[in-house]
């Protein structure tokens, strides 16, 4: 989402902006889709976000490509979905004899796979961050509620999980 | 990198300032997930991240065809120069095409393909589908129709407008052109086909000027299901395909000005949101078959459809011109997907999304890159295969539009090991253009 703000000099230069992220954009996108694709994921939001009409307006820079990357992760999801179904749909027809299941994944990433990507994010920038409740709804451009709301239900799954 | 550091602290969640256990362990699972990052990656890592189609510029706030500001940059210019190609050339030996019967087939000699003029220059991976004339009447003649038939029989059409259209449409200067395939005789006629010599590095063509019987008689190879009508009675088949009731062409009608566009089989679906629109033009299909690839679509194709979140947006009016007020359309997206046909096979629906002028956030509209192109992988089967996905190497969507926003969409076989689709969105003429001679026009 665009974020009609105030110009700001240094949206325009959006290295030096990324650069300064870098570290949080990676850690928050290995959250969100684990290492092997965080990469990709990070690559493609901040691209799309510095392409995008508003990028020059934008008064927080490091917000928006913080919010980038959580929508850009909606994206990412419904695409490995797909492209996961397609490669089980060609196993399957390729040897629906030998087929198997692939084998669920026991490590941390069941516990954050419970989660959404808002939730994901909502977590991350809470636990590990440290950031008040203003500042995450601030970084992902929501409301201080739909922070609380989603913090609530991200610890209430997690410990579900992790409850066994 | 390892950093296996768990920040210190309470738990957000302690609002009553006792602590909870629930909280560390959430901090030491995020410290395994953290501590598993990798670097990330470098501004030119993330810069030269690029698509396989041609990127398409943004509209401007205003219009699509709004010149750039002075002083953007001599870099710029030239990138935007030498993106804004008037183009698209198709067709390369075997376009491979589904018919609907189970298999592939390929669209071989005799087989017309047309090829229409787009701007190539798109950023944020939008592929720029349409362009609106009227919100740049000053565009001046559009191109005309030229064919060229290579030795095997198979034959394009290249719409080649003036020699200093694609500028005009780029909103550049006229010293900025980059060269075209077009005749250098001056202004159309209404008369016969004109000939002349063409730019340094085309091929010999021949035009038909605006209006004659040229244009009006191209065609599209357009797959679309059954049950589509037309407003001039059933559509011709493919040239070079059997005859069978669901495949068809649809026929191609230059626009005003030059070549007349028609595309009857499209349906448009109007979302509205917040004082934005957007319009889905659906291709291939009757209004019932394009209104249910729409509802389908919309809440589920991340975003393919409409703008995000899906879940504002409402249908506003179903087909026609859109709601009250609404603005023409500035910039079209386009969105492939291959849907199930009514008879359990699949069937190609093409889409376009077209942006409603100053709409801000494009990338909220989704799909334009090319990853979004579906494709058919096993079709067979019977499946919807609604996909994602480049294309394999054996099989790629190209889809280009004219001036007067006709939408072409064609098969285009594999080009080898470099399966590079450059030459065929980027260049003047067709690739292989030494093996396109000049043809009389039709």
């Amino acid at each position: 989402m665009i974020r009609p703000e105030e110009t700001l000099g240094d949206a325009d230069d959006w290295e030096a902006v990324y650069v300064a992220h870098s570290l949080r954009l990676i850690r928050l996108a290995t959250v969100l889709v684990g290492p092997d694709d965080a990469p990709d994921l990070v690559s493609e939001a901040v691209r799309r976000a510095v392409h995008r009409p508003g990028w020059a307006s934008v008064r927080d820079p490091g917000a928006y490509l913080v919010t980038s990357l959580v929508n850009q992760t909606r994206q990412f999801h419904r695409e490995r979905s797909r492209r996961a179904a397609r490669e089980e749909r060609t196993a399957r027809l390729a040897s629906p004899a030998g087929y198997a299941e692939p084998a669920a994944d026991l490590d941390v990433r069941v516990a954050l796979e419970a989660l959404s990507p808002q939730q994901r994010a909502v977590v991350f920038l809470t636990y590990w961050e440290d950031k008040p409740i203003p500042q995450v709804a601030h970084l992902l451009d929501v409301s201080q509620g739909t922070v609380r709301k989603q913090l609530d239900r991200a610890k209430a799954k997690l410990k579900r999980v992790l409850d066994g | 990198m390892a950093d296996r550091s768990v920040p210190p602290g309470p738990g957000p969640g302690s609002g009553d300032g006792r602590h909870d256990p629930t909280d560390d362990r959430i901090r030491a699972l995020l410290a395994d997930v953290v501590a598993s990052a990798p670097p990330p990656p470098t501004v030119a890592e993330v810069r030269d991240q690029a698509l396989p189609l041609a990127p398409v510029p943004a509209a401007p706030p205003g219009g699509a065809h709004r010149r750039r500001p002075p002083g953007s940059g001599r870099a710029r210019t030239v990138r935007a120069a030498l993106a804004y190609a008037a183009v698209v050339v198709l067709v390369l030996a075997g376009v491979r095409a589904i018919d609907g019967r189970g298999g592939e087939r390929t669209v071989m000699p005799g087989d017309t393909l047309p090829v229409r003029y787009v701007p190539t220059d798109v950023p944020s991976g939008l592929q720029l589908t349409d362009v609106d004339l009227g919100a740049a009447p000053d565009l001046g003649p559009l191109p005309e129709v030229g064919v060229y038939e290579r030795d095997d029989g198979a034959r394009v059409r290249i719409a080649a407008g003036p020699p200093d259209w694609a500028t005009r449409a780029a909103g550049l200067g006229a010293r900025e052109a980059l060269p075209v395939a077009t005749t250098t005789t001056g202004p159309p006629t209404t008369g016969g086909p004109t000939t002349g010599p063409p730019t340094s590095g085309s091929p010999t063509t021949t035009t038909a000027a605006p209006g004659t019987t040229a244009a009006p008689s191209s065609t599209t190879t357009l797959l679309a299901t059954s049950g589509s009508t037309t407003t001039t009675g059933p559509a011709p088949g493919v040239a070079g395909l059997p005859a069978r009731p669901d495949i068809r062409a649809e026929p191609v009608r230059g626009g005003a000005g030059g070549v007349e566009v028609h595309d009857p089989t499209t349906t448009t679906v109007w979302f509205g949101h917040e004082g934005r629109l957007v319009a889905v033009d659906v291709h291939g299909l009757d209004r019932s078959g394009a209104l249910g690839v729409v509802e389908r679509l919309v809440p589920d194709a991340g975003g393919r459809l409409v703008p995000a979140p899906a879940d504002g947006f409402r249908r506003v009016t179903e087909t026609g011109a859109g709601p009250a007020g609404a603005e023409p359309p500035a910039m079209a997206r386009l969105v492939y997907t291959a849907a199930e046909g009514r008879d359990g096979g699949p069937a190609f629906v093409v889409t376009t999304v077209r942006l409603r002028e100053g709409v801000a956030d494009d990338a909220d509209l989704l799909v334009a890159t090319a990853g979004s192109f579906g494709r058919i992988d096993r079709w067979g089967d019977r499946q919807v295969l609604v996909d994602d996905g480049l294309d394999d190497g054996a099989t790629t969507l190209v889809s280009f539009v004219d001036p007067a926003g006709v939408l072409v969409t064609v098969l285009v076989s594999a080009l080898g090991p470099t399966d590079d689709l450059g030459p065929y969105v980027d260049g003047l003429v067709p690739a292989d253009e030494r093996a396109w001679d000049r043809v009389a026009a039709e």
